[in-house]
């Protein structure tokens, strides 16, 4: 099994050699490839949804992870932990807001947990700690509250600031 | 003749020259490009359009929104498809950049079920912050999902009645877990509320929220019949028809906490035990009425007991230990500390 190889094939054409077991990341592939019984060299998996540059980067983090145990599965009752993003993790996602998204949307369709959860947290934490006008300045949200309604969800939402 | 022959070809070759500049261009405006996309012969957009080569990723939003069905919210995708692209030179830090005043990327390029999973990793003090960002982000941050299970124990100073109130019709039928231990304005009528509008709680710890009576078991038990932990401990004003309420309508009560509630009598204790055979944790530290017969009936109708907690049962004696330990064969954990009239025998 090992050394076997699969193309993929970026929505602006491009195609990558990628190790099997590192394709296999994504639940996505996974499945085509053991559902469709695709394994065979020549065979080219087509995802319309990803481009180049962020297959490039996708295929760059699946690499660097291969070895990774599964991800835990999702759990209403986890710890909310926004500090465990490995320090490899922080430097590859040190890209723009847009790259960053463009990721987030290719890990929900490629299906690969690990990559769709830091990519979360990444954004999570540029949220965290942060008042609400420089949240909007963050991610450039027009504020569309009249003062009075603002005033008003301030209020209610006044029950967990610190006093 | 042959000089402009020698000019011709001079000419010839520097715009090959060009052209071949072009080509590298193309490589690096398109700064994904790598070495692979030259094995491939069927790349004919990027070959064809040089510094246009970002412009032919934006032709394939066609084909990737409508799979993520946020197409017609995004009129301006193509603008900024072009930035997504382009724009790995131009900004480097995510603090720093300067995009059209207009265009909010984070709205624009992730649906709704994506947001939601970003915000599901923040704490109720960012949820409670994105929630004053716009009318979108209200809605995203209020959204019930991120809010099936919520502690306030550590606001109890600030969580009044309304705040529980508004929660409780925000969460609607997500919320399962509620612990306001101590959130000691919390009165019947906001449990109420509470109760009317989450038909799904399982959990629920009002340990020390004094102001609780009968009436907030009573439209618990009218509408959550789901209830499977409940922890009323030091609630002195419920008694046992509050416990006879609540234990006849959830009968898959499991964990049940009536430390200190002094009013609850061997009377209530045999409803639950009649009622709750599911019943695994049992805790009545401090209740004076907790007795002998009291013993027997949890111990007649809860096999599955594994934890009890009887600390400060003064009432209880060597009988009534002696069925529990004669019935519950799961149990794995008892308290019988200060319980003054045991003696050895017991153990």
């Amino acid at each position: 099994m090992a050394g076997n190889k699969i193309k993929l094939q970026s929505n602006d054409g491009d195609t990558f050699d990628v190790d099997v077991e590192i394709a296999k990341q994504s639940a996505t592939i996974k499945t085509m490839l053991e559902d469709l019984g695709m394994s065979e060299e020549d065979d080219v998996i087509p995802l319309p949804n990803v481009n180049s540059a962020i297959l490039k980067k996708v295929i760059q983090w699946a690499t660097h992870h291969k070895d990774d145990p599964p991800p835990p599965e999702d759990d209403e009752n986890r710890e909310k932990n926004l500090s465990d993003i490995s320090s490899w993790d922080q430097d590859f996602l040190k890209v723009d807001q847009g790259t960053l998204f463009e990721l987030i949307l290719a890990a929900n369709y490629l299906d690969i947990k690990g990559l769709l959860d830091v990519t979360c947290k990444t954004v999570a934490n540029m949220i965290k700690g942060r008042t609400p006008e420089e949240i909007r300045r963050q991610f450039n949200i027009k504020n569309d509250f009249t003062p009075q309604e603002e005033e008003q969800i301030k209020k209610e939402n006044e029950w967990c600031e610190e006093k | 003749m042959a000089a402009l022959r020698t000019l011709f070809k001079r000419t010839a070759s520097q715009n090959s020259n060009q052209l071949s500049a072009i080509s590298i261009n193309t490589d690096s405006t398109s700064d994904s490009s790598t070495n692979e996309h030259l094995n491939n012969p069927n790349n004919e957009n990027y070959s064809s359009t040089s510094t246009l080569g970002v412009l032919t990723i934006t032709n394939d939003d066609s084909l990737r929104r409508p799979l993520l069905r946020i197409h017609s919210r995004q009129p301006k995708r193509n603008i900024f498809s072009c930035f997504i692209n382009n724009n790995s030179t131009l900004m480097d830090s995510p603090e720093e950049q300067v995009l059209d005043e207009n265009i909010c990327l984070i709205d624009k390029t992730l649906p709704k079920e994506l947001l939601l999973r970003i915000l599901s990793h923040l704490d109720y003090k960012s949820l409670c912050r994105c929630a004053q960002v716009s009318k979108y982000w209200n809605a995203l941050a209020l959204d019930g999902s991120n809010w099936q299970s919520i502690n306030l124990k550590s606001y109890q100073r600030d969580v009044d009645g309304m705040v529980l109130e508004n929660l409780s019709r925000q969460c609607g039928s997500f919320l399962k877990r509620l612990n306001i231990e101590n959130c000691k304005y919390i009165t019947d009528h906001n449990m109420r509320t509470l109760a009317n509008n989450c038909p799904n709680l399982e959990q629920l710890i009002v340990k020390h929220c004094t102001k609780l009576s009968n009436s907030t078991l009573y439209h618990l038990s009218k509408h959550c019949p789901y209830l499977k932990y409940i922890n009323i401990a030091s609630c002195h004003h419920i008694d046992d028809q509050g416990i006879k309420m609540i234990s006849s309508s959830c009968s898959d009560l499991e964990w049940c906490d009536i430390s200190w509630c002094m009013s609850i009598t061997e009377n209530g204790i045999r409803n639950l035990a009649e009622s709750c055979p599911k019943l695994q944790v049992f805790k009545a530290e401090g209740c004076t009425h907790m007795t002998n017969k009291a013993a027997k009936e949890l111990a007649m109708n809860c096999p599955n007991l594994s934890v009890l907690d009887l600390n400060r049962c003064s009432s209880l004696t060597d009988d009534g230990l002696t069925i529990l330990a004669e019935r519950c064969i799961s149990l794995e954990t008892l308290i019988i500390a200060n319980c003054r009239n045991l003696t050895d025998e017991t153990l």
